[in-house]
């Protein structure tokens, strides 16, 4: 059984080889190359297509998901572990949504790090439970909107077709009542109507409420 | 003193009594002289008339002296003491002597008349009337009751008399004023007796035989061949004493006519100072910077009605400017101000000194807003290099000194220590970074960087509710996201530190052209105007202005409300 095949992408040599010297003696995971950029990614691509990449994610005019994100497209048989600083929950959200298989931190051991690209080798995503406690709360329904009335929305119309006033939504709400009113006009340009008793009549219509 | 120099209603007054007086004197004067000829001619022509009476009835008493004594009768009334003819020794009294003449005039006609009064020792008229009959002339002599005719004095008032003068110019009749005087004793030479002498009829101004100066009316009487004058004559004094009482009358009335006419001087004259005075009170005032109107204006058409309302306008046109001076002055340069006219000059200046101020005071604000935001901008770039540093810089050497530790061959149980220890220190090195700016922040904007900071939070007494609206469409820029980040930062520590509160709703809500940020606690409040926390406070609406944003804040005891909203241009 031939090793895992694994390359490090980072900006910081000193990394790059504490990376292979951990893994030197490994009998699974073979650190086979090492890159700075995208562009000496892809030179190592050209030569031989890793199974596992360790990704950092913020390098010196590369944004490291955008190139998971392309990379995934053009050799998607290449699997990403994120391997970063960044401990936000907000990072590993964007990171899964660019189609890393992995989430690591940089102070994660030895252990974690090869059972993460053991798991990821094998095609299977690899969060440990202080990431996935990060995820939690974190995954925003960022749907496509248009011309559609968003969740708040909706929220807010429910409220005014019950006859509450801009106040009484406002407190329940806990926004403030310019936000209502806001939400309100935007409502209304939505949905292509003039005033309130309108906007009512057109959701009911439409079945939003 | 000159009579520019003096007030006006002493100049007044001096003019209308100047005029006044000059216009009643001369019509007085008129008057006067016209009264005077009047009665001078009214008197004149009233002796004329007396003595014409009296030349009648002397004429008629003499022609029926004649008469009687032609027609022979006996004569009755026969004066009782001839003392003439006794004086001359000749006969007795009233006795008609034939053939006895004496030296008689020259008998013209039927008879002559010859006047003996100067022999008669009373001084009576002692007349001698001859006749001629056949060889021998008749005589007789006679005191015709002459004097009771001159008597009759009525409509001759106190001083009037008629009397008879005879050719030797010394009187006939008695005076009034010499009754006991014999009348031929009495001599008159007046001009009335020499002119009458001479057949002049006439009337005039004269002095009389006692040096009186009287009005006289004289004509020469012949009566057959005597010849007498006769005058009717009053003193000028009494004829013209009407004159004296007009006189005195109308200098009363002159009086009277000046004080009326000082009184009315002296009223429209202060009629017209009174608002000169006013005015120039009002102008003094003015001088002085006051523009308050102090008079009563009274509603009058003319000219002083007129001046008041041109000096209630330059009052109000003032005090108008200085209002909006005063507007100037105070910082509002929303004050409005019409041009009195196009010559109004202070107006132009305060409307470009408003205009330089107003420009003045903009561009401070932008070199104001501007400075705040470079300092806030240097500040955050600051902490974004250190953040940055510290994560990327340092992070990494951390971790190549674990990973070199950790392949290292010391001791299991110091290595075990040693790699806490590193995650310890890179755990503090994450929290100083993210304090400093959190990378999400800038990676995925201020709804998931709030979001992480109340996820640090984790207090049991704290309820917190977030409620995070994204918008996919839009990009909200840096500066914006940690303003918005460092509020709610700011005001999530106020809430900690002093609100006591049990609940935290904070909302972040994301429109196409603004986003919105709400925070409100239930806490116990505080005085937005007295606060130890005035500093944080201030930051907070700073960073909020710097990016054109509205900052409201309201609490009371039930809690505290942040509302902001930033355009999103």
């Amino acid at each position: 059984m031939s090793k895992i095949s694994v390359i490090v992408v980072d900006d910081h040599q000193l990394f790059r080889e504490g990376v292979r010297s951990l893994f030197a003696e490994d009998d699974l995971i073979s650190v086979e190359g090492e890159a700075d950029s995208a562009e000496s990614m892809y030179e190592f691509f050209e030569k031989a297509l890793p199974e596992v990449v360790l990704m950092d994610i913020t390098m010196p005019g590369a944004d490291g998901l955008s190139i998971i994100r392309e990379s995934r497209k053009r050799f998607p048989e290449v699997k990403f572990i994120v391997l970063t600083m960044h401990a936000d929950g907000q990072y590993v959200v964007k990171a899964v949504r660019s189609g890393a298989f992995g989430y690591l931190l940089k102070n994660a051991d030895k252990e974690e790090l090869s059972e993460a690209i053991r798991t990821v080798s094998k095609g299977k995503k690899y969060f440990n439970s202080e990431i996935s406690q990060l995820m939690v709360g974190n995954i925003s329904l960022e749907g496509d909107n248009t011309q559609r009335l968003s969740e708040r929305e909706t929220q807010v119309l429910q409220l005014v077709s019950n006859g509450k006033t801009t106040k009484e939504i406002a407190e329940e709400l806990f926004v403030s009542s310019r936000t209502v009113e806001t939400h309100r006009v935007n409502m209304m340009k939505k949905l292509d109507v003039q005033n309130t008793a309108e906007l009512i009549k057109k959701a009911v219509k439409l079945k939003l409420i | 003193m000159k009579f520019v120099d003096l007030k006006i209603r002493n100049k007044l007054a001096l003019v209308m009594i100047l005029f006044a007086l000059a216009v009643i004197s001369l019509l007085s004067a008129l008057y006067y002289i016209q009264f005077k000829e009047a009665l001078k001619e009214r008197v004149l022509l009233q002796l004329s008339s007396v003595k014409q009476l009296k030349v009648s009835q002397v004429r008629q008493r003499m022609e029926a002296l004649v008469f009687d004594f032609l027609s022979n009768q006996v004569f009755t009334e026969q004066p009782d003491n001839a003392d003439v003819l006794i004086a001359y020794g000749v006969i007795s009294h009233d006795t008609v002597v034939s053939g006895y003449p004496l030296s008689y005039p020259e008998i013209v006609g039927s008879v002559a008349i010859q006047d003996l009064t100067p022999h008669d020792p009373a001084g009576q008229i002692t007349l001698c009337l001859y006749k001629k009959e056949a060889n021998e002339i008749r005589f007789g002599i006679f005191r015709p009751n002459i004097q009771s005719i001159l008597m009759e004095r009525t409509g001759l008032g106190e001083t009037g008399e008629s009397y008879l003068v005879g050719e030797n110019m010394t009187m006939r009749s008695s005076s009034r004023f010499f009754p006991q005087r014999r009348p031929t004793d009495i001599v008159v030479k007046s001009q009335g007796v020499i002119d009458a002498l001479e057949g002049e009829e006439g009337y005039g101004l004269i002095n009389d035989y006692r040096g009186v100066t009287v009005f006289s009316a004289y004509e020469r009487l012949d009566v057959f061949n005597l010849t007498w004058v006769i005058l009717s004559e009053i003193d000028e004094q009494e004829a013209l004493f009407p004159l004296k009482s007009l006189r005195t009358n109308l200098v009363i009335v002159l009086g009277i006519i000046l004080i009326f006419v000082f009184i009315a001087s002296y009223e429209l004259a202060r009629q017209l100072v009174k608002p000169v005075l006013i005015t120039e009170e009002q102008l003094r005032k003015m001088s002085k910077g006051i523009f308050e109107s102090t008079f009563d204006v009274v509603k009058r058409e003319d000219e002083i009605g007129q001046m008041f309302s041109a000096l209630e306008r330059l009052i109000a046109a003032l005090k108008q400017t200085v209002v909006f001076a005063n507007e100037i002055g105070s910082g509002n340069f929303e004050a409005r101000y019409d041009l009195l006219s196009s010559e109004d000059k202070l107006g132009a200046a305060l409307m470009g000194m408003k205009e330089r101020l107003q420009a003045y005071q903009v561009s401070e604000k932008r070199l104001k807003l501007e400075n705040q935001r470079s300092l806030i901008s240097g500040e955050e770039k600051e902490r974004l290099r250190l953040s940055q540093e510290l994560h990327d810089g340092l992070g990494p050497m951390l971790t190549i000194l674990k990973i070199k530790v950790e392949s290292s061959t010391i001791q299991a149980d110091e290595k075990k220590e040693l790699m806490r220890l590193f995650d310890e220190t890179l755990g503090e090195m994450r929290k100083i970074s993210n304090n400093l700016m959190p990378s999400v922040l800038r990676d995925f904007g201020a709804g998931e960087a709030i979001r992480n900071l109340l996820k640090q939070i984790g207090q049991d007494r704290l309820q917190v509710h977030y409620q995070y609206d994204p918008n996919g469409k839009i990009n909200i820029p840096t500066n914006i996201s940690i303003a918005l980040y460092r509020v709610a930062q700011e005001a999530v520590n106020n809430v900690l530190k002093h609100a006591r509160a049990s609940v935290l709703n904070i909302s972040l809500t994301e429109f196409t052209d603004r986003v919105s940020l709400y925070i409100q606690d239930n806490g116990q409040g505080f005085d937005p105007e007295n606060v130890t926390l005035g500093n944080g406070l201030r930051n907070m609406r700073e960073r909020i202005n710097v990016e054109n944003g509205i900052f409201e804040l309201t609490s009371d005891s039930k809690g505290s409300v942040i509302e902001v909203e930033i355009p999103l241009v």
